[in-house]
């Protein structure tokens, strides 16, 4: 079971950074070419389905309520996901560094950061698939081999 | 509005943008001074100041304020930067091209004016870089100011006279402007059913719409188009709205006569406003002769203040000849206290 359940995470971390990706190409379309506040941004996100569309919520909550800078509201939006994201530490720290650029700059220094963080999520992407290929048969094999082990132990 | 509402305008819609230090010590302040406030200016590594009636005055802590900078509550750049991203709801993408230009309208129609070094392209500011001082003017609206020169405006009960408000700068005509458009866009039968007005907003500051939605009344049958040139908003205006009023703030340019020639033929009325201290100064601006010489206006609606203080309003026709001349046009605001000779409390007495 442990190996089945280490080879899920490796699927879950690519689908993570995919749902990411869509993200910020979501929050692109609305900066860049709907020129939407970033409050009103995140809320329209905020409505439609996936995984962020409750990380979006819960930026433009904790901002609108704790006046928070957009940086430090999005790095604690961060936190409360971290529990439930399969991420690695690079993925983390490129979010984190997203939110302390949004906002800051014209439609096309916008534009240029969020293709930037998503083409290095491209990157960790491909990472993250050949990670499971190397890794996923691996874990599965050994789950099965532990799990012989211990019925012949007991045995 | 009472003094209660106007000091609550205050602190509901300015106080949020300000660093916690000067709201804190904005807030502190004696109701009677702040239900005046015209001005609040940030400036850089500065003492925070208010234009109240027609005083400056440094805000220091625990609600004094005196004409002395010493002790004085200071800004920092870094507060003016945080300011400017609060007004702009974190989102300086958003309100680039206002930045560009200069200004910010806010919630309440307040208007944050941002200067720093432009940063530019092509001979075109691009950017504000190093914001050095950011003004916030207070936005009032005086129903009714202009309720004693309406009838002068008025040719019938379906039609006005051209008409051009003329002052020098801080004598209310924007303000004017403002309550003539509310009045002939509701109208006041029987002596006057409403028109279709379309206002050409340039700057913002007579309907001071806030994410489109008009912090002023302007009426029931206006329509307002924002952040345009006056020369291309009369023209949408124009083909879009079929207004049998257009109404605009601050004629100057003389690129626009041409276009309020245009709009003068095509049989739509004028309500405008202009710098100017009397008919005569208009004769040798650029752009005005043009317009003086086929007699666009029909009216002219003269604002000044003489030596004693006291506020005039004088009704020319469109030669020059004065029609009234109304020293108390009921320029009393609801809003505040006392009212003498006609002044209006955006403008009180220098003690």
């Amino acid at each position: 079971m442990a190996g089945f359940a280490f080879s899920r995470r490796l699927t879950e971390r690519i689908e993570n950074i995919r749902q990411i990706q869509a993200f910020l190409m979501e929050l692109e379309n609305e900066i860049v070419y709907i020129n939407r506040p970033l409050g009103q941004a995140l809320l329209a996100i905020s409505h439609k389905k996936g995984m962020m569309s409750s990380f979006a919520k819960r930026v433009f909550e904790i901002q609108n309520n704790t006046k928070l800078s957009t940086g430090k509201a999005w790095e604690k939006s961060l936190d409360e996901f971290r529990a439930q994201w399969v991420l690695h530490q690079e993925e983390w720290d490129l979010m984190i560094s997203m939110g302390y650029v949004l906002g800051k700059t014209n439609r096309a220094g916008q534009k240029s950061c969020i293709e930037l963080v998503r083409s290095k999520l491209g990157i960790q992407e491909k990472k993250a698939e050949n990670d499971r290929a190397q890794k996923e048969k691996l874990y599965k094999s050994l789950g099965v081999l532990g799990g012989i082990a211990t019925v012949l132990v007991l045995i | 509005m009472d003094v209660n509402d106007a000091v609550n305008r205050i602190y509901n819609e300015i106080v949020p943008y300000l660093p916690a230090n000067i709201g804190k010590g904005l807030m502190q302040l004696d109701r009677l001074i702040l239900c005046e406030a015209e001005e609040i200016r940030l400036r850089a590594n500065r003492p925070v100041m208010l234009h109240y009636g027609r005083k400056d005055g440094f805000i220091k802590e625990k609600g004094r304020i005196n004409s002395s900078p010493r002790d004085a509550l200071i800004v920092s750049p870094e507060d003016l930067i945080e300011c400017v991203y609060k007004i702009c709801e974190h989102s300086w993408y958003a309100y680039q091209e206002d930045i560009n230009k200069g200004f910010i309208t806010i919630k309440g129609g307040h208007r944050a004016g941002i200067i720093g070094t432009p940063v530019t392209e092509d001979g075109k500011i691009i950017n504000i870089k190093d914001i050095s001082s950011i003004n916030f003017r207070i936005a009032r609206e005086i129903k009714g100011c202009a309720a004693s020169i309406i009838k002068y405006l008025v040719k019938n009960i379906h039609d006005i006279y051209n008409t051009l408000i003329v002052s020098p700068p801080g004598l209310g005509k924007t303000t004017i402007l403002r309550d003539a458009i509310r009045f002939l866009s509701n109208g006041f039968p029987p002596e006057f059913y409403g028109l279709k007005v379309g206002v050409v907003d340039e700057r913002g500051e007579i309907a001071a719409s806030y994410k489109g939605i008009p912090s002023n009344d302007l009426g029931y049958r206006t329509d307002i188009i924002n952040g345009i040139h006056k020369k291309t908003g009369m023209e949408i205006l124009l083909r879009s709205m079929g207004p049998n009023i257009i109404a605009l703030d601050e004629l100057g340019n003389p690129d626009d006569a041409a276009t309020l020639q245009q709009v003068v033929n095509a049989g739509i009325r004028l309500v405008a406003t202009a710098h100017g201290y009397n008919f005569d100064s208009l004769k040798m601006r650029q752009g005005f002769k043009e317009l003086l010489d086929i007699k666009a206006f029909e009216r002219f609606v003269i604002l000044s203040v003489d030596k004693a203080l006291k506020y005039h309003t004088t009704i020319l026709d469109g030669d020059g000849n004065v029609i009234a001349v109304v020293s108390e046009i009921g320029r009393k605001p609801a809003d505040y206290g006392e009212f003498d000779n006609g002044r209006i409390r955006l403008f009180p007495q220098i003690n």
